[in-house]
């Protein structure tokens, strides 16, 4: 996709509120990776407690409940943390969102606790806490409401123009073949 | 004598005298060069104000006819971006959220075609709107 003046679309994008697939998208990731440091750690804790102790934990038993509570802290503090700190979670680093005051401005620490601990209402009720990302003007969700957030773009677009440019330029990097056209570029015919 | 003077000088008719002359003829007497070289040019540059000159300068008009990938294909800049930032899972990310941006447009029109909506909404917060304003 490209627009009048060439350019993909994307790159303009930059700064505007993130839409549902890549919000969606970023939260996938990040629950996956919290889980998978949660699973780590639990089972870290129970090496170590049979290192000491000589009795193997199960926590898919008794404990269960006591799990899902540690659970429930350990996400609120993934989540309450990444965006108190850097104002985006590993996910969000990843499909390139940040989380901003409603203004635009940047997040304060506190506000993104705050959203951390809003973010749960939009789960319980039924999911619709969400639809403010598709519905809503500024596709912002009931914990974005909230906590008085946003999300939007925020990754180095121009940047990664150039590199899809470069590509299909047909000039890769030693080590490495031609590269196929980037998203939303044209193919340029081959050089030579 | 000044009366004298004024009287000649408005019986001349200036037109008349101006169609008879050859400017071309007299052009081609002139030495450019010469002319050139006798003008100072360090003089006439320290008097134009550069920045003045500058600030009418549209600049990011300019900036957005630049043809980038004209550029890269031409030059070898596309190879010096490639070995500066060149690692197969730098551009998976960028594809991933080029394509993350593309669907999430798509799925915004058609959300916007189902709720009737003909405003182009707020693509940024006030305060990025207005730095993009200012840039």
């Amino acid at each position: 996709m490209k627009t009048d003046t060439g350019q993909a679309a994307w790159v303009d994008t930059v700064g505007h509120y993130a839409g549902a697939a890549s919000r969606f998208a970023a939260y996938a990731v990040d629950v996956i990776v919290s889980w998978a440091a949660f699973a780590l750690a639990l089972a870290g804790v129970s090496f170590a407690i049979l290192i000491v102790t000589g009795r193997s934990v199960s926590w898919h038993t008794g404990s269960s409940i006591s799990a899902a509570v540690v659970f429930a802290v350990w996400e609120l503090t993934y989540f309450g943390y990444c965006w108190a700190a850097a104002g985006r979670t590993a996910g969000m680093a990843l499909l390139g969102l940040r989380v901003v005051r409603a203004d635009g401005t940047d997040l304060d620490p506190w506000r993104g606790v705050l959203r951390a601990l809003v973010f749960p209402l939009s789960i319980i009720l039924c999911g619709l806490g969400f639809a403010g990302i598709l519905v809503q003007h500024e596709h912002r969700a009931l914990h974005d409401l909230l906590a008085g957030t946003a999300v939007i773009y925020s990754w180095d677009a121009a940047a990664a123009r150039l590199r899809f440019a470069a590509h299909a330029a047909g000039r890769p990097s030693p080590g490495r073949g031609a590269a196929s056209p980037a998203p939303g570029e044209a193919v340029p015919p081959p050089s030579g | 004598m000044e009366r004298v003077l004024d009287l000649v000088v408005q019986s001349i008719d200036v037109d008349a005298l101006a169609q008879q002359v050859d400017v071309d003829a007299l052009l081609r007497q002139v030495d450019v060069n010469r002319l050139v070289q006798r003008v100072d040019m360090n003089a006439v540059i320290e008097k134009v104000a550069v920045n003045a000159l500058l600030d009418q300068v549209d600049i990011n008009h300019l900036i957005a006819r630049v043809d980038i990938d004209a550029i890269v294909r031409q030059t070898d800049l596309g190879a010096v971006v490639s070995m500066s930032s060149g690692h197969v899972a730098g551009r998976a990310v960028d594809i991933v959220r080029a394509q993350g941006v593309e669907l999430d447009r798509l799925i915004d029109r058609w959300v916007r075609r189902l709720l009737r909506r003909k405003d182009p909404g707020l693509v940024a917060p006030p305060a990025l709107r207005n730095a993009e304003a200012v840039t």
